[in-house]
């Protein structure tokens, strides 16, 4: 029987599945805590969760931005998302993936959209194609390129049918000024999969406290073959500073590796 | 208030800043932690769920609350918690640097370096950063030079030639990475130029030998143009007024052709108010002195800008020049009869207690006024964005109010009961006195239980009740700004000038402790002086010549009246202690040290 998720209207699916991919290609990337990142090391792959919204075990992930959600069932103002670990995975990784969806699905799960939203829209009518080449298609259509998806500034309106509700809701959200109430997550690109993650094979850097570069962390890290990408545990108590600091580090090694080159820019 | 229960550690045991983790009592549910603001005060406390137990150990018995200096904790190599202000941290940190005390933790040492802006006193701490983490991680360095350490850096040489809250935008959204000994800078094209003298990217790049920084202007790729009418308009005419709007957070053009000749324009965003601010009518602020043909174009700018239903207010500076105004600068019983639908008329006065005669302090009593006109553009134009909370712009009747503003620095270390005493004093006017305002309300830079909102102060003879109103900024040093409403006029008569001196005694803790009629005998700290207000010349011209009791330095006589040489010398001679109400402050200081406590 399919899930309650997973069955909703098309219109938006449709819409965003024929719009031009937008490249280049970006990095998946998922947050998660301190706490976490130590289990991960240890088991060496990370593994998904069980999920209860979608009653199943889930990695949730984020198309090229360090949207953050360290896991689905904990409360947004629990300590440990006090200092978040951003694991970026080798670009073009081969997931499975199980949904897409143009928003952190959780954070419309607990109302936080609604203002956006016809109240009787539904998660299911923001399902997108399960597909690799769908977040870039979302970003040409919506944002326009792929330095507007990374700074969450979108282009402006794109010409819809009048009918096309969920995507003047979807471009009403992620025209939203209000950032402390939605932050990156509304429209950071949710990709999930339930297939266990090596991080030695899979996981290119870590965004993660500095802190940890100095200890055992990063050594285990970099026995693994994946890069440090250490930010400013002082700047975690001054929050105007820290919001664009993990996205800055994360479009300058974009850059540095040859994701994203001048020309993209 | 919170206190102090733990500190949870970020990242293993190692050396590095902790997390203070507060709670309002032993056995609370919630805990707390703190957003520190630029000041390194606490600008809020954020509930957070404690998944885990915090890692056990003693904690000292520290309170917090927002609006005070925050806490910091880190742990050195040895395993020692270090707990305290920042100043403390800054302070034991500098030490611990300079003695090589984080040598096997160069992650934590730069960013103690950082916390103590010390990167120039100790180049090779982020040197051993570096090459600690290009060890493990090359991109991972590199990433970390550019974002962590050189970003920063070139955002503080571009935030210098910001001219407008457009450039402040494009520098938050500027790109840096370094390649091949070239930190190329990527940026909204407005920028171009701005990194001309690029002085911080400089001294930090030398360490790490990268010769050239490149900018490359971006073309941007949307443009949503604002609509609707400006939330706020400020036309100024005189140099205060050119000084403040064309600095932080105004950046006028001064050669907006909308300005008035010899004056500045600027305008606010034309974005919708905040929620729930629909019903504010937009805000027009004019500033000027006291001529009344300034006032008259100031009028007529904002007739052209009106179309009927805006907030109008006038700030008026109070004459800068030393004592007795000259004839040719209206009172502001003047000003307001000659205003048209203004709502309220705001007078600068801080200024006028602070001249001493000289060119240098003439300059420097322009330089006070210029921060209490900033201070009302601020407090005027928060109240606007934010519905008018404290009920400052609402409208009165068919005629103009008359206002006083005041400011002082926030300090969080003080009482708020002296921050608003501060205030309080910033706004004494021997035009309009301060206790016979309708209403005081202050602007406070935090937010308070409301059981602390209502306060009285005791300045001079009068117990003062005044309105806290939290008003938290985003940005910029945190002040309190005061705004007394429809003040009376003085009628300028002896009592009312003693009153006005028995105020400024106060402000340098000098208590009333006797009245005869004539002289006022104040004491402080074991130490008397008698003071004798005087508002007629006449009789200043016969009490200089008469021998004084106490000598200068005891007997004081304070006037507003303009003093001559003759009077002085007469003064001298006789043993009088002789100071136009302006100069109270440099008497005091030369002959009690007294420092006074509104110091801004």
């Amino acid at each position: 029987m399919p899930h309650i998720h997973d069955v909703g209207k098309q219109r938006l699916r449709t819409l965003v599945d024929g719009a031009a991919e937008a490249g280049p290609r970006l990095p998946l990337v998922h947050s998660t805590d301190s706490y976490v990142l130590e289990d991960v090391l240890t088991a060496k792959q990370l593994e998904p969760q069980p999920c209860n919204v979608f009653g199943e075990n889930l990695t949730y992930l984020f198309y090229g931005r360090p949207a953050f959600r360290p896991n689905n069932d904990a409360a947004p103002t629990s300590l440990s998302h006090y200092f978040p670990v951003c694991l970026i995975l080798r670009p073009g990784w081969a997931i499975a993936i199980k949904r897409i969806y143009p928003f952190d699905s959780g954070a419309f799960i607990q109302g936080f959209y609604e203002n956006y939203l016809h109240k009787a829209m539904r998660l299911a009518d923001f399902g997108l194609e399960p597909d690799s080449a769908t977040p870039g298609k979302l970003i040409g259509g919506f944002f326009g390129s792929v330095p507007a998806y990374l700074t969450g500034k979108p282009g402006a309106a794109p010409t819809l049918d009048p009918s096309e509700f969920e995507a003047f809701s979807y471009h009403a959200l992620i025209s939203a000024q209000e950032s402390n109430a939605i932050d990156s997550r509304g429209s950071g690109v949710e990709i999930q999969t339930g297939a266990p993650l090596p991080i030695a094979e899979s996981v290119a850097a870590v965004v993660l406290p500095s802190t940890f570069a100095d200890g055992a962390t990063g050594q285990a890290l970099n026995a693994l073959g994946v890069d440090l990408l250490p930010y400013r545990v002082v700047s975690r108590s001054r929050p105007s500073e820290y919001m664009s600091m993990i996205t800055d580090i994360c479009f300058n090694y974009y850059i540095r590796m040859g994701l994203i080159s001048e020309a993209d820019l | 208030m919170v206190a102090l229960i733990g500190l949870n550690s970020v990242g293993g045991p190692g050396a590095g800043f902790l997390l203070p983790v507060f709670a309002a009592h032993a056995n609370a549910n919630h805990a707390f932690i703190q957003r520190i603001d630029a000041q390194n005060n606490v600008s809020e406390l954020l509930p957070v769920l404690l998944e885990r137990p915090l890692p056990e150990g003693p904690v000292p018995s520290l309170e917090v609350d927002i609006g005070q200096p925050g806490i910091w904790a880190f742990r050195d190599e040895t395993g020692e918690v270090h707990i305290g202000d920042a100043e403390k941290i800054q302070h034991l940190g500098s030490e611990l640097l300079a003695r090589g005390g984080l040598a096997t933790s160069p992650m934590a040492a730069a960013e103690l370096v950082q916390f103590c802006s010390a990167e120039r006193r100790f180049p090779s701490v982020l040197k051993a950063a570096f090459a600690g983490l290009a060890a493990i991680s090359r991109a991972g360095a590199e990433t970390w030079l550019d974002t962590m350490i050189l970003l920063p850096a070139i955002k503080a040489d571009l935030s210098r030639n910001a001219r407008s809250s457009e450039d402040r935008r494009a520098i938050r959204e500027v790109i840096a990475v370094t390649q091949r000994g070239v930190t190329n800078v990527y940026g909204d094209q407005r920028l171009a130029g701005a990194l001309d003298n690029p002085t911080d990217w400089s001294q930090l790049a030398q360490m790490f030998d990268i010769a050239e920084l490149r900018f490359h202007p971006l073309v941007k790729s949307t443009g949503q143009k604002e609509k609707g009418r400006p939330q706020w308009i400020v036309t100024g005419i005189g140099g205060i007024a050119r000084f403040v709007l064309k600095r932080a957070p105004y950046y006028a053009a001064l050669d907006n052709p909308v300005a008035p000749r010899g004056g500045a324009y600027v305008k606010g965003s034309s974005t919708e108010p905040r929620s729930g601010s629909s019903v504010t009518p937009p805000l027009l602020i004019g500033i000027s002195g006291s001529n009344l043909s300034d006032v008259q174009v100031i009028q007529e700018k904002f007739a052209q800008q009106s179309n009927g239903s805006e907030f109008r207010h006038l700030i008026n500076i109070r004459p800068t020049g030393f004592g007795t105004p000259k004839t040719s600068k209206a009172s502001p019983q003047l000003i307001s009869e000659s205003l048209d639908h203004f709502d309220t008329l705001w007078l600068i006065t801080a200024h006028r207690l602070r001249q001493t005669g000289t060119f240098t302090n003439a300059m420097s009593a322009s330089n006070v006024a210029s921060r209490f006109v900033r201070a009302a553009l601020n407090g005027l134009i928060w109240s606007v964005r934010n519905n008018d909370p404290a009920k400052i712009l609402s409208r009165k009747s068919r005629h103009s109010g008359i206002g006083l503003v005041g400011a002082a620095r926030y300090i969080a270390k003080l009482a708020p009961e002296e921050m608003i005493g501060r205030v309080l004093y910033s706004m004494l006017c021997e035009e309009a006195p301060l206790h016979s305002a309708q209403r005081i309300a202050l602007l406070w830079p935090y937010t308070l239980p409301a059981q602390e909102t209502l306060r009285t102060i005791q300045i001079g003879r009068h117990q003062i009740d005044v309105e806290l109103f939290p008003s938290p900024r985003a940005s910029g040093a945190p002040d309190v700004i005061g705004f007394a409403m429809n003040v009376r006029l003085s009628k300028r008569t002896p009592s009312d000038f003693t009153d006005f001196c028995v105020s400024i005694a106060s402000g340098y803790n000098w208590r009333l402790r006797d009245d005869d009629g004539q002289s006022l005998i104040f004491e402080h700290e074991g130490e008397a002086i008698r003071l004798w207000p005087i508002t007629e010349r006449e009789k200043l011209g016969s009490l200089v010549r008469k021998k004084s009791e106490f000598g200068s330095h005891g007997d004081l006589i304070v006037t507003n009246q303009t003093l001559t040489d003759s009077m002085r010398q007469s003064a001298k001679r006789h043993g009088w202690g002789l100071a136009h109400f302006s100069e109270m402050e440099r008497w005091m200081r030369s002959n009690y040290h007294a420092e006074l406590f509104a110091d801004w």
